[in-house]
């Protein structure tokens, strides 16, 4: 299994984090300290941010419209390519969480839901100095969110 | 529903969320309060304002803590919603559930009735004939659900009408649904 990249769009439809892998993340890893090397919050207003957030969103609508049941609304889990795999998590309150992988890949609504609740719930909305409610054009520089979620997407 | 509703907010309270003694919150809560007086001379109008702008900010923090332990999506109606508030909200926060009625032919407004109100435990009221008519104790809960609600695409307007404090025979909170907001686009290239 491998990730290519992983994104967060905040209800003003912008790209607050983008962490994308150069390298195969190597599947089991011993040594921590040797991280895929790759960027951080580079593509955040780049086209690639902005097209990937319109395919999400068209495609989540067009979910909706088309499936839609009295009593539970139809919502985009993953779409897939050729090429890739993009899975897609979106919160109530309109954060959106995904990750490219090969398409191989299945179900990571787990994953997304977990970094959600123990990543981005502890350590952006709990943390005072953090906006949670996010400018145009800000991103998330927390060293230790960067840090956690290289910690942690490489182990699933 | 409503049954698998408070079973699962039980089990969110039990399991799946750290506490801390509610005395200790009390009185913190309480000091902010006094502060507040103090710091605004008594004049109860502004305290009730600067605690409800207090309570926002909580609030647009809150909902995503909120969210993430419950997993809720979005409400289908506004009935969903006071539901949600009382049964799940105020249970894994506060630990109580306050009565959810007096709705409005409409279906747009409703009352929460909190029988007991641990922010106002401990609490009298300063006997200087002004807090009992204007200050609002716990006015920062009327920040918490606007703010929270407000993330969710809800414009709510809250406030109290009764609290017992001020002598009242239950404290009620009223809710009005003003509108739903609409969820961003992206901008265009125009």
């Amino acid at each position: 299994m491998t990730i290519y990249s992983f994104w967060i769009f905040d209800r003003h439809c912008n790209c607050i984090y983008n962490r994308e892998w150069t390298q195969i993340i190597p599947q089991h890893t011993t040594d921590s300290s040797s991280l895929p090397s790759g960027s951080i919050n580079s593509k955040n207003s780049e086209d690639a941010a902005k097209l990937l957030f319109g395919a999400l969103f068209s495609l989540r609508n067009i979910a909706r419209k088309l499936g839609d049941g009295f009593d539970e609304e139809n919502t985009l889990n993953s779409y897939s390519t050729a090429k890739y795999r993009a899975h897609f998590y979106e919160s109530a309150s309109g954060l959106r969480f995904c990750i490219l992988s090969d398409p191989k890949t299945q179900h990571l609504q787990n994953v997304l839901k977990d970094i959600y609740s123990n990543i981005y719930v502890e350590h952006i909305v709990k943390n005072p100095l953090s906006p949670v409610d996010f400018k145009p054009g800000s991103k998330i520089t927390n060293p230790r969110f960067i840090r956690l979620i290289d910690n942690y997407l490489p182990t699933i | 529903m409503s049954k698998s509703i408070r079973v699962a907010s039980d089990d969110i309270w039990k399991n799946r969320v750290d506490k801390v003694n509610s005395e200790l919150f009390t009185l913190t809560y309480g000091s902010v309060v006094a502060q507040l007086v103090r710091d605004f001379k008594s004049d109860y109008n502004k305290v009730n304002q600067q605690l409800e702008k207090m309570g926002y900010n909580i609030g647009i923090r809150l909902i995503e803590d909120f969210l993430s332990k419950t997993g809720t999506g979005r409400c289908v109606s506004f009935k969903e919603t006071a539901e949600v508030i009382s049964k799940i909200g105020f249970k894994i926060f506060l630990n109580i559930t306050p009565a959810v009625t007096n709705w409005s032919s409409d279906g747009k407004t409703f009352s929460l009735i909190l029988d007991e109100n641990p922010l106002a435990e401990f609490v009298e009221l300063p006997d200087d004939g002004k807090a009992v008519k204007e200050l609002w104790y716990s006015n920062v809960l009327v920040g918490v659900l606007k703010g929270a609600l407000e993330m969710v695409q809800l414009e709510v307007e809250a406030h109290f009408v009764s609290d017992v404090l001020r002598g009242d025979s239950s404290t009620e909170l009223r809710l009005k649904l003003i509108k739903i907001l609409k969820d961003e686009i992206p901008a265009g290239e125009d």
